[in-house]
Protein backbone atom coordinates (compact mmCIF):
# COMPACT_ATOMS: atom_id res chain seq x y z
CA UNK A 1 0.00 0.00 0.00
CA UNK A 2 1.33 3.39 -0.90
CA UNK A 3 1.74 6.10 1.69
CA UNK A 4 -1.27 8.03 0.33
CA UNK A 5 -3.67 5.18 0.91
CA UNK A 6 -2.97 4.94 4.63
CA UNK A 7 -4.95 8.16 5.24
CA UNK A 8 -8.65 8.91 5.09
CA UNK A 9 -9.58 9.73 1.53
CA UNK A 10 -6.13 8.47 0.55
CA UNK A 11 -7.40 6.64 -2.52
CA UNK A 12 -8.86 9.78 -4.06
CA UNK A 13 -5.74 11.75 -3.19
CA UNK A 14 -3.56 8.96 -4.55
CA UNK A 15 -5.46 9.16 -7.81
CA UNK A 16 -5.07 12.91 -7.89
CA UNK A 17 -1.34 12.62 -7.23
CA UNK A 18 -1.04 10.16 -10.12
CA UNK A 19 -2.74 12.64 -12.43
CA UNK A 20 -0.63 15.58 -11.24
CA UNK A 21 2.59 13.62 -11.66
CA UNK A 22 1.51 12.56 -15.15
CA UNK A 23 0.87 16.23 -15.98
CA UNK A 24 4.24 17.43 -14.67
CA UNK A 25 6.27 19.60 -17.02
CA UNK A 26 9.45 21.51 -16.22
CA UNK A 27 8.79 25.12 -15.20
CA UNK A 28 11.05 28.10 -14.73
CA UNK A 29 11.00 29.22 -11.10
CA UNK A 30 10.32 32.91 -10.59
CA UNK A 31 13.10 35.30 -9.68
CA UNK A 32 11.61 37.97 -7.47
CA UNK A 33 14.45 40.45 -7.95
CA UNK A 34 13.86 40.33 -11.70
CA UNK A 35 10.11 40.80 -11.21
CA UNK A 36 10.64 43.85 -8.99
CA UNK A 37 13.05 45.29 -11.56
CA UNK A 38 10.53 44.78 -14.39
CA UNK A 39 7.66 46.40 -12.47
CA UNK A 40 9.64 49.37 -11.17
CA UNK A 41 11.22 49.75 -14.62
CA UNK A 42 7.77 49.97 -16.19
CA UNK A 43 6.72 52.60 -13.66
CA UNK A 44 9.85 54.69 -14.17
CA UNK A 45 9.40 54.49 -17.93
CA UNK A 46 5.77 55.57 -17.68
CA UNK A 47 6.70 58.53 -15.47
CA UNK A 48 9.40 59.64 -17.95
CA UNK A 49 7.00 59.30 -20.90
CA UNK A 50 4.37 61.29 -18.98
CA UNK A 51 6.82 64.12 -18.24
CA UNK A 52 7.99 64.11 -21.84
CA UNK A 53 4.43 64.10 -23.22
CA UNK A 54 2.79 66.62 -20.90
CA UNK A 55 5.79 68.78 -20.01
CA UNK A 56 6.71 69.93 -16.54
CA UNK A 57 4.71 72.73 -14.92
CA UNK A 58 6.92 75.75 -14.28
CA UNK A 59 5.19 76.58 -11.01
CA UNK A 60 5.46 73.00 -9.84
CA UNK A 61 9.19 72.97 -10.47
CA UNK A 62 9.52 76.25 -8.59
CA UNK A 63 7.68 74.66 -5.68
CA UNK A 64 10.30 71.96 -5.26
CA UNK A 65 11.83 74.12 -2.54
CA UNK A 66 8.58 73.97 -0.57
CA UNK A 67 8.81 71.21 2.08
CA UNK A 68 5.04 70.56 2.03
CA UNK A 69 5.12 70.14 -1.73
CA UNK A 70 8.14 67.84 -1.46
CA UNK A 71 6.32 65.82 1.19
CA UNK A 72 3.30 65.52 -1.09
CA UNK A 73 5.22 64.22 -4.10
CA UNK A 74 7.32 62.05 -1.79
CA UNK A 75 4.19 60.43 -0.40
CA UNK A 76 2.79 59.87 -3.90
CA UNK A 77 6.00 58.32 -5.25
CA UNK A 78 6.79 56.19 -2.23
CA UNK A 79 3.18 54.97 -1.93
CA UNK A 80 3.12 54.01 -5.60
CA UNK A 81 6.35 52.05 -5.12
CA UNK A 82 5.09 50.45 -1.90
CA UNK A 83 1.83 49.41 -3.56
CA UNK A 84 3.77 47.80 -6.39
CA UNK A 85 5.83 45.89 -3.86
CA UNK A 86 2.74 44.80 -1.92
CA UNK A 87 0.95 43.71 -5.11
CA UNK A 88 3.92 41.60 -6.14
CA UNK A 89 4.38 40.07 -2.71
CA UNK A 90 0.68 39.27 -2.42
CA UNK A 91 0.90 37.36 -5.70
CA UNK A 92 3.61 35.02 -4.42
CA UNK A 93 2.47 32.41 -1.87
CA UNK A 94 4.25 32.70 1.45
CA UNK A 95 5.18 36.37 1.08
CA UNK A 96 2.40 38.86 1.65
CA UNK A 97 2.53 41.96 3.82
CA UNK A 98 1.27 42.75 7.32
CA UNK A 99 -2.38 43.81 7.27
CA UNK A 100 -1.83 47.25 8.94
CA UNK A 101 0.61 48.21 6.18
CA UNK A 102 -1.90 47.18 3.53
CA UNK A 103 -4.69 49.14 5.19
CA UNK A 104 -2.58 52.29 5.53
CA UNK A 105 -1.54 52.07 1.88
CA UNK A 106 -5.12 51.66 0.72
CA UNK A 107 -6.06 54.76 2.70
CA UNK A 108 -3.29 56.94 1.21
CA UNK A 109 -5.46 58.71 -1.42
CA UNK A 110 -8.21 59.30 1.15
CA UNK A 111 -5.69 60.65 3.66
CA UNK A 112 -4.13 62.88 0.99
CA UNK A 113 -7.51 64.27 -0.02
CA UNK A 114 -8.48 64.81 3.62
CA UNK A 115 -5.05 66.23 4.46
CA UNK A 116 -4.93 68.88 1.72
CA UNK A 117 -8.58 69.77 2.35
CA UNK A 118 -8.04 70.20 6.06
CA UNK A 119 -4.72 72.05 5.95
CA UNK A 120 -5.15 73.84 2.60
CA UNK A 121 -1.38 74.42 2.35
CA UNK A 122 -1.60 76.66 -0.74
CA UNK A 123 -5.04 78.11 -0.17
CA UNK A 124 -8.13 77.68 -2.28
CA UNK A 125 -11.66 78.98 -2.62
CA UNK A 126 -14.70 76.97 -3.61
CA UNK A 127 -15.19 77.78 -7.29
CA UNK A 128 -18.50 75.91 -7.73
CA UNK A 129 -18.97 72.42 -9.08
CA UNK A 130 -18.94 73.18 -12.80
CA UNK A 131 -15.78 75.35 -12.80
CA UNK A 132 -14.11 72.74 -10.57
CA UNK A 133 -15.03 70.02 -13.05
CA UNK A 134 -13.90 72.18 -15.98
CA UNK A 135 -10.52 72.94 -14.43
CA UNK A 136 -10.08 69.36 -13.23
CA UNK A 137 -11.15 67.27 -16.18
CA UNK A 138 -7.77 67.49 -17.92
CA UNK A 139 -5.92 66.33 -14.80
CA UNK A 140 -8.39 63.47 -14.29
CA UNK A 141 -7.96 62.37 -17.90
CA UNK A 142 -4.16 62.58 -17.64
CA UNK A 143 -4.07 60.57 -14.40
CA UNK A 144 -6.30 57.87 -15.87
CA UNK A 145 -4.38 57.84 -19.16
CA UNK A 146 -1.03 57.50 -17.40
CA UNK A 147 -2.38 54.81 -15.04
CA UNK A 148 -3.73 52.51 -17.74
CA UNK A 149 -0.37 51.33 -19.04
CA UNK A 150 1.33 50.34 -15.74
CA UNK A 151 -1.94 48.82 -14.53
CA UNK A 152 -2.25 46.58 -17.59
CA UNK A 153 1.46 45.70 -17.49
CA UNK A 154 1.26 44.76 -13.80
CA UNK A 155 -1.91 42.78 -14.41
CA UNK A 156 -0.10 40.82 -17.09
CA UNK A 157 2.85 40.12 -14.77
CA UNK A 158 0.65 39.14 -11.83
CA UNK A 159 -1.50 36.83 -13.94
CA UNK A 160 1.62 34.80 -14.47
CA UNK A 161 2.18 34.63 -10.70
CA UNK A 162 -0.27 33.22 -8.16
CA UNK A 163 -2.40 35.88 -6.51
CA UNK A 164 -4.38 34.01 -3.88
CA UNK A 165 -6.37 37.07 -2.76
CA UNK A 166 -7.32 38.48 -6.12
CA UNK A 167 -9.30 41.51 -4.97
CA UNK A 168 -6.55 42.78 -2.67
CA UNK A 169 -3.89 42.20 -5.30
CA UNK A 170 -6.06 43.91 -7.91
CA UNK A 171 -6.62 46.92 -5.66
CA UNK A 172 -2.90 47.32 -5.09
CA UNK A 173 -1.96 47.23 -8.75
CA UNK A 174 -4.73 49.72 -9.45
CA UNK A 175 -3.62 51.96 -6.60
CA UNK A 176 0.04 51.78 -7.64
CA UNK A 177 -0.87 52.76 -11.21
CA UNK A 178 -3.17 55.65 -10.23
CA UNK A 179 -0.76 56.99 -7.60
CA UNK A 180 1.91 57.00 -10.28
CA UNK A 181 -0.51 58.94 -12.48
CA UNK A 182 -1.16 61.44 -9.68
CA UNK A 183 2.59 61.75 -9.07
CA UNK A 184 3.33 62.51 -12.73
CA UNK A 185 0.42 64.95 -13.05
CA UNK A 186 1.52 66.75 -9.88
CA UNK A 187 4.56 67.95 -11.85
CA UNK A 188 2.65 68.98 -14.94
CA UNK A 189 -0.24 70.79 -13.21
CA UNK A 190 0.14 74.38 -12.02
CA UNK A 191 -3.06 74.47 -9.98
CA UNK A 192 -2.43 73.77 -6.30
CA UNK A 193 -5.74 74.91 -4.89
CA UNK A 194 -6.81 72.27 -2.34
CA UNK A 195 -10.24 71.76 -3.93
CA UNK A 196 -8.56 71.04 -7.24
CA UNK A 197 -6.07 68.63 -5.65
CA UNK A 198 -8.70 66.71 -3.73
CA UNK A 199 -11.23 66.57 -6.55
CA UNK A 200 -9.10 66.32 -9.69
CA UNK A 201 -5.99 64.53 -8.39
CA UNK A 202 -6.96 62.27 -5.49
CA UNK A 203 -10.61 61.43 -6.17
CA UNK A 204 -9.63 59.79 -9.52
CA UNK A 205 -7.07 57.73 -7.62
CA UNK A 206 -9.78 56.48 -5.24
CA UNK A 207 -12.32 55.75 -7.98
CA UNK A 208 -9.70 54.36 -10.35
CA UNK A 209 -8.39 52.02 -7.65
CA UNK A 210 -11.86 50.65 -6.98
CA UNK A 211 -12.59 50.14 -10.69
CA UNK A 212 -9.15 48.70 -11.47
CA UNK A 213 -9.39 46.47 -8.39
CA UNK A 214 -12.72 45.01 -9.46
CA UNK A 215 -11.64 44.45 -13.06
CA UNK A 216 -8.25 43.03 -12.03
CA UNK A 217 -9.86 40.65 -9.54
CA UNK A 218 -12.21 39.34 -12.24
CA UNK A 219 -9.31 38.88 -14.67
CA UNK A 220 -7.12 37.19 -12.06
CA UNK A 221 -9.95 34.87 -10.94
CA UNK A 222 -10.57 33.92 -14.54
CA UNK A 223 -6.88 33.19 -14.92
CA UNK A 224 -7.03 30.94 -11.87
CA UNK A 225 -9.95 28.89 -13.17
CA UNK A 226 -8.40 28.38 -16.64
CA UNK B 1 6.78 16.55 7.80
CA UNK B 2 10.16 15.75 6.25
CA UNK B 3 13.37 17.38 7.41
CA UNK B 4 13.58 21.10 6.69
CA UNK B 5 15.11 21.59 3.28
CA UNK B 6 14.11 18.15 2.04
CA UNK B 7 10.79 19.34 0.67
CA UNK B 8 12.46 22.39 -0.83
CA UNK B 9 14.91 20.13 -2.62
CA UNK B 10 12.10 17.88 -3.87
CA UNK B 11 10.17 20.90 -5.16
CA UNK B 12 13.25 22.28 -6.88
CA UNK B 13 13.70 18.90 -8.60
CA UNK B 14 9.98 18.83 -9.50
CA UNK B 15 10.33 22.25 -11.12
CA UNK B 16 12.98 20.66 -13.36
CA UNK B 17 10.46 17.96 -14.33
CA UNK B 18 11.60 15.14 -12.00
CA UNK B 19 8.46 13.00 -11.65
CA UNK B 20 9.84 10.82 -8.86
CA UNK B 21 10.71 13.83 -6.74
CA UNK B 22 7.32 15.35 -7.45
CA UNK B 23 5.48 12.20 -6.39
CA UNK B 24 7.58 12.01 -3.21
CA UNK B 25 6.82 15.67 -2.49
CA UNK B 26 3.06 15.34 -2.99
CA UNK B 27 2.91 12.15 -0.94
CA UNK B 28 4.85 13.85 1.85
CA UNK B 29 2.75 17.01 1.95
CA UNK B 30 -0.75 15.61 1.48
CA UNK B 31 -1.19 14.10 4.99
CA UNK B 32 0.29 17.25 6.53
CA UNK B 33 -2.09 19.45 4.56
CA UNK B 34 -5.02 17.20 5.45
CA UNK B 35 -4.19 17.36 9.17
CA UNK B 36 -3.79 21.16 8.97
CA UNK B 37 -7.19 21.49 7.30
CA UNK B 38 -8.94 18.92 9.48
CA UNK B 39 -8.07 20.92 12.60
CA UNK B 40 -9.70 23.99 11.10
CA UNK B 41 -12.64 22.62 9.13
CA UNK B 42 -15.83 20.98 10.33
CA UNK B 43 -15.57 17.57 8.65
CA UNK B 44 -13.26 15.06 7.04
CA UNK B 45 -15.10 15.53 3.76
CA UNK B 46 -14.48 19.29 3.76
CA UNK B 47 -10.81 18.78 4.65
CA UNK B 48 -10.57 16.22 1.85
CA UNK B 49 -12.13 18.57 -0.73
CA UNK B 50 -9.97 21.53 0.25
CA UNK B 51 -6.89 19.28 0.52
CA UNK B 52 -7.34 18.21 -3.08
CA UNK B 53 -7.82 21.82 -4.08
CA UNK B 54 -4.53 22.65 -2.32
CA UNK B 55 -2.69 19.94 -4.28
CA UNK B 56 -4.16 21.25 -7.53
CA UNK B 57 -3.08 24.77 -6.63
CA UNK B 58 0.41 23.61 -5.69
CA UNK B 59 0.60 22.02 -9.14
CA UNK B 60 -0.70 25.09 -10.96
CA UNK B 61 1.54 27.63 -9.20
CA UNK B 62 4.65 25.51 -8.68
CA UNK B 63 6.71 28.02 -10.67
CA UNK B 64 6.12 30.62 -7.93
CA UNK B 65 8.21 28.67 -5.44
CA UNK B 66 11.75 30.03 -5.21
CA UNK B 67 14.10 27.14 -4.32
CA UNK B 68 16.31 29.39 -2.19
CA UNK B 69 13.44 29.99 0.23
CA UNK B 70 11.77 27.66 2.78
CA UNK B 71 9.03 25.50 1.31
CA UNK B 72 6.62 25.33 4.27
CA UNK B 73 5.44 28.98 4.34
CA UNK B 74 4.76 28.72 0.60
CA UNK B 75 2.69 25.56 1.08
CA UNK B 76 0.79 26.77 4.15
CA UNK B 77 -0.15 30.07 2.57
CA UNK B 78 -1.73 28.14 -0.30
CA UNK B 79 -3.53 25.84 2.15
CA UNK B 80 -4.75 28.79 4.20
CA UNK B 81 -6.03 30.72 1.21
CA UNK B 82 -7.87 27.68 -0.21
CA UNK B 83 -9.39 27.07 3.22
CA UNK B 84 -10.58 30.67 3.46
CA UNK B 85 -12.11 30.37 -0.02
CA UNK B 86 -13.91 27.24 1.10
CA UNK B 87 -15.22 28.87 4.29
CA UNK B 88 -16.48 31.87 2.32
CA UNK B 89 -18.23 29.60 -0.15
CA UNK B 90 -19.77 27.62 2.70
CA UNK B 91 -20.98 30.83 4.35
CA UNK B 92 -22.55 31.98 1.08
CA UNK B 93 -24.27 28.60 0.67
CA UNK B 94 -25.59 28.72 4.22
CA UNK B 95 -27.10 32.12 3.64
CA UNK B 96 -29.09 30.59 0.74
CA UNK B 97 -29.90 27.42 2.61
CA UNK B 98 -33.51 26.78 3.55
CA UNK B 99 -33.87 25.19 6.92
CA UNK B 100 -35.68 21.85 6.73
CA UNK B 101 -34.45 20.46 10.01
CA UNK B 102 -38.11 20.22 10.88
CA UNK B 103 -39.55 18.66 7.75
CA UNK B 104 -42.87 20.05 6.54
CA UNK B 105 -45.76 17.80 7.49
CA UNK B 106 -47.50 16.88 4.28
CA UNK B 107 -49.06 13.51 5.09
CA UNK B 108 -52.38 14.85 6.44
CA UNK B 109 -53.24 16.75 3.30
CA UNK B 110 -51.88 14.05 1.04
CA UNK B 111 -54.01 11.36 2.63
CA UNK B 112 -57.11 13.28 1.57
CA UNK B 113 -56.03 13.34 -2.07
CA UNK B 114 -55.00 9.69 -2.15
CA UNK B 115 -51.87 7.76 -2.81
CA UNK B 116 -52.15 7.86 -6.60
CA UNK B 117 -51.79 11.59 -6.72
CA UNK B 118 -48.77 11.34 -4.46
CA UNK B 119 -47.15 8.65 -6.61
CA UNK B 120 -47.67 10.73 -9.75
CA UNK B 121 -46.26 13.81 -8.06
CA UNK B 122 -43.16 11.95 -6.86
CA UNK B 123 -42.67 10.32 -10.26
CA UNK B 124 -42.76 13.75 -11.89
CA UNK B 125 -39.90 15.06 -9.74
CA UNK B 126 -36.41 15.48 -11.22
CA UNK B 127 -34.30 12.39 -10.35
CA UNK B 128 -32.15 14.11 -7.69
CA UNK B 129 -35.21 15.53 -5.88
CA UNK B 130 -37.04 12.20 -6.14
CA UNK B 131 -34.03 10.42 -4.63
CA UNK B 132 -33.88 12.92 -1.75
CA UNK B 133 -37.63 12.63 -1.13
CA UNK B 134 -37.56 8.81 -1.06
CA UNK B 135 -34.53 8.60 1.20
CA UNK B 136 -35.98 11.01 3.75
CA UNK B 137 -39.72 10.26 3.61
CA UNK B 138 -39.89 6.63 2.49
CA UNK B 139 -36.70 5.10 3.84
CA UNK B 140 -36.58 7.39 6.85
CA UNK B 141 -32.87 8.19 6.60
CA UNK B 142 -31.45 11.17 8.43
CA UNK B 143 -30.36 14.12 6.29
CA UNK B 144 -26.71 13.25 7.03
CA UNK B 145 -27.17 9.63 5.93
CA UNK B 146 -29.10 10.66 2.84
CA UNK B 147 -26.48 13.26 1.92
CA UNK B 148 -23.72 10.71 2.27
CA UNK B 149 -25.54 8.21 0.10
CA UNK B 150 -26.29 10.83 -2.56
CA UNK B 151 -22.69 12.00 -2.44
CA UNK B 152 -23.60 15.63 -1.78
CA UNK B 153 -23.33 17.99 1.17
CA UNK B 154 -26.07 18.07 3.82
CA UNK B 155 -26.99 21.60 2.72
CA UNK B 156 -27.42 20.51 -0.90
CA UNK B 157 -29.51 17.53 0.16
CA UNK B 158 -31.77 19.75 2.29
CA UNK B 159 -32.30 22.13 -0.62
CA UNK B 160 -33.22 19.19 -2.91
CA UNK B 161 -35.60 17.81 -0.31
CA UNK B 162 -37.28 21.15 0.25
CA UNK B 163 -37.79 21.62 -3.48
CA UNK B 164 -39.22 18.13 -3.71
CA UNK B 165 -41.68 18.75 -0.83
CA UNK B 166 -42.77 22.02 -2.36
CA UNK B 167 -43.29 20.46 -5.80
CA UNK B 168 -45.18 17.47 -4.37
CA UNK B 169 -47.35 19.65 -2.19
CA UNK B 170 -48.11 21.99 -5.09
CA UNK B 171 -49.01 19.05 -7.34
CA UNK B 172 -51.20 17.27 -4.80
CA UNK B 173 -52.73 20.30 -3.08
CA UNK B 174 -52.78 22.87 -5.92
CA UNK B 175 -54.10 25.77 -3.82
CA UNK B 176 -51.62 25.20 -1.00
CA UNK B 177 -49.22 27.97 0.03
CA UNK B 178 -45.46 27.31 0.02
Amino acid sequence: MSKTQEHPGGAARGDLIDRLVADLKPVEAIKTARLYAICFGIQALVAVIAFWSFGLGVESLARLGDPVYLLLIGVLASSAAACTLVALRSAIPGRGVARPISVVLLLVPVLLAAGVSATSPWGGAWPGMLPLLASGKMCMAKISGIAVFPWLAMLFVLRWLAPLRELATGMFIGLAAFLLGAFAVQFTCNVNDHYHLAFAHYAPVILGTIAAGAISAAVLRRGRSN
Amino acid sequence: MSAPGELAALMAAAQQGDEQAYRALLEAVQPVVFRYLRRRLSSDAAAEDVGQDVLLTVHRVRHTYEPSRPFEPWLYSIAKSRMIDHLRKEKRLKSWQISVDVLPEVSGELAVRGMDALKDAVAALPPTQREAFKMLKVEGLSTEEAAERAGVSVSALKVRAHRAYTAVKRAVVPDSED
